[in-house]
């Protein structure tokens, strides 16, 4: 489990300051933001965040909702039976009738509902469990919630960001060229972590 | 090298106090993090951290959390089956009475202790019922940092995984503890910490120090290229980063377009070409 809050801790004295109570440039609160908003950029940048959800699904019903956070599908089960991907225009070739069938359900589109939830074909008749293999974003970060359930090498990812982000702000404390630096060992590690666990969204 | 004498090293190198009993510009605890920080992504660029690992494996579960029971984890390098009793399973199964069986066969044949790394798309192109199989597993594979998955789900109680992995290294605490990386790049870390430490006094600092991050990254690629070359001979599922082949210029000089460097030779003052 990373530590944000230890992270953030140890970050005061880079930021030329005695504690997070003492910086002048910047809050705690930003801080905190640009940790939560390197999650989210690791998250789109590299397959790293991957869980598994099971999501009931009742008979008659054919939409699945994405759990928040959710960045892009991978696998998609019901009760054991793969359900394969398919857009639009190939459930419609398959079945001109495709929105009101009813079975055995082997597909499921992305293309309908907009980007919150997927849709099954057949409409199932019984009711099952869909389990969901997605790429996704943790929950936020912020104060009241600074742990990240991640391997140890995130924190060197989150460190890099929140420092270039620091220190790119205008102001008194505004070192660009160190910002830049910074820029530059995350692409280091987004392309590490590319190779190690495959590209993003 | 212990940890008190990479920081001594570290603060003579910042012209700090190396005793540490005055404290300079740099707290202790800075140069403490920055070197852990810099073991931290030694080990990260050359996985050159491994330990193995018991991993019960259940009756019909094919997905597993791995980040939980095996906080160090970073990346699967190799998984075989093992028994209650720890040890890989082929030196308990009937068919390790065949001269012929060992782990060359066991690969060729897709049935022995080793688990052979796969794709989800694969595993679906294979056999569409496979998350349903129930047999002895004999493949897995892993998405993300703790999502472990087998194939085919086990048939009975007692299988286990013995899997090694690259793991992360103990943050160091103590004046007495030493970097677990190969002593001979001990200090390498050095040259992590030094430039990193400095990029509060500004990129002019910085600027100094970015051989000295130079030579890291080259310990770190040297190491990593061992690791690979053993991981290849082990037939590991996973090889270092090849660091030599990332394009780190940009890393490691100063941008001109940005200050202090556009303050001291603005282009106004330069001649213009004749």
């Amino acid at each position: 489990v990373v530590s944000v809050s230890g992270i953030i801790t140890s970050l005061a004295a880079a930021l030329n300051a005695a504690s997070v109570a003492t910086l002048t440039s910047w809050s705690e609160t930003e801080l905190y933001q640009w940790a939560d908003e390197a999650v989210k950029r690791l998250a789109r940048a590299a397959g790293v965040f991957v869980t598994r959800t099971e999501i009931p699904i009742a008979a008659l019903d054919n939409t699945i909702p994405l759990p928040a956070g959710h960045t892009g599908t991978i696998h998609v089960s019901l009760d054991g039976a793969i359900l394969r991907p398919a857009n639009e225009s190939e459930l419609s070739a398959r079945d001109s009738d495709w929105e009101n069938a009813t079975g055995v359900v082997s597909r499921y589109t992305a293309d309908t509902n907009g980007l919150d939830s997927l849709r099954v074909y057949k409409t199932p008749t019984a009711d099952g469990t869909i389990a969901l293999i997605a790429r996704e974003h943790p929950a936020d970060l912020a104060a009241a919630s600074p742990n990240l359930a991640a391997p140890d090498p995130i924190g060197l990812y989150l460190r890099y960001l929140i420092l270039a982000e620091a220190r790119k702000r205008e102001g008194d404390e505004c070192m660009p060229d160190v910002a830049a630096h910074y820029q530059e060992r995350l692409k280091l590690l987004d392309t590490v972590m590319q190779a190690y666990w495959g590209g993003g969204q | 090298m212990q940890f008190s004498e990479l920081q001594s090293r570290t603060l003579q190198r910042l012209d700090e106090d190396p005793t540490g009993a005055v404290v300079g510009y740099y707290t202790a605890q800075e140069v403490k993090d920055a070197l852990n920080d810099a073991q931290l992504l030694f080990c990260f660029l050359s996985l050159c951290l491994e330990t193995s690992a018991l991993f019960r494996l259940e009756t019909g579960v094919n997905f597993y959390p791995l980040l939980s029971p095996l906080p160090d984890f970073m990346l699967p390098l190799r998984v075989n089956l093992a028994t209650t009793a720890g040890s890989a399973a082929r030196h308990n199964d009937p068919r390790s009475n065949d001269p012929l069986f060992n782990d060359e066969t066991a690969i060729l044949s897709g049935s022995g202790g080793r688990l052979r790394p796969v794709r989800l798309a694969d595993l679906d192109a294979r056999d569409a019922n496979w998350l349903t199989k129930r047999e002895t597993p004999e493949r897995y594979g892993c998405l993300g940092f703790d999502l472990c998955y087998v194939s085919p789900a086990p048939d009975v109680e007692g299988y286990q995984a013995l899997i090694t992995y690259a793991r992360s290294p103990s943050v160091m605490v103590g004046d007495d503890d030493a970097p677990e990386i190969p002593e001979n790049y001990h200090a390498a870390l050095i040259d992590y910490a030094v430039p990193t430490l400095r990029t509060k006094e500004g990129a002019g600092e910085l600027s100094k120090e970015l051989d000295t991050l130079r030579r890291y990254l080259g310990a770190c690629g040297e190491l990593a290229g061992y690791v690979r070359t053993r991981s290849l001979a082990l037939r590991y599922d996973k090889l270092p980063f090849e660091i030599e082949r990332y394009d780190a210029s940009r890393l490691l000089q100063i941008r001109k377009d940005l200050p202090p460097w556009r303050k001291e030779v603005p282009s106004w003052s330069q001649s213009p070409a004749s």
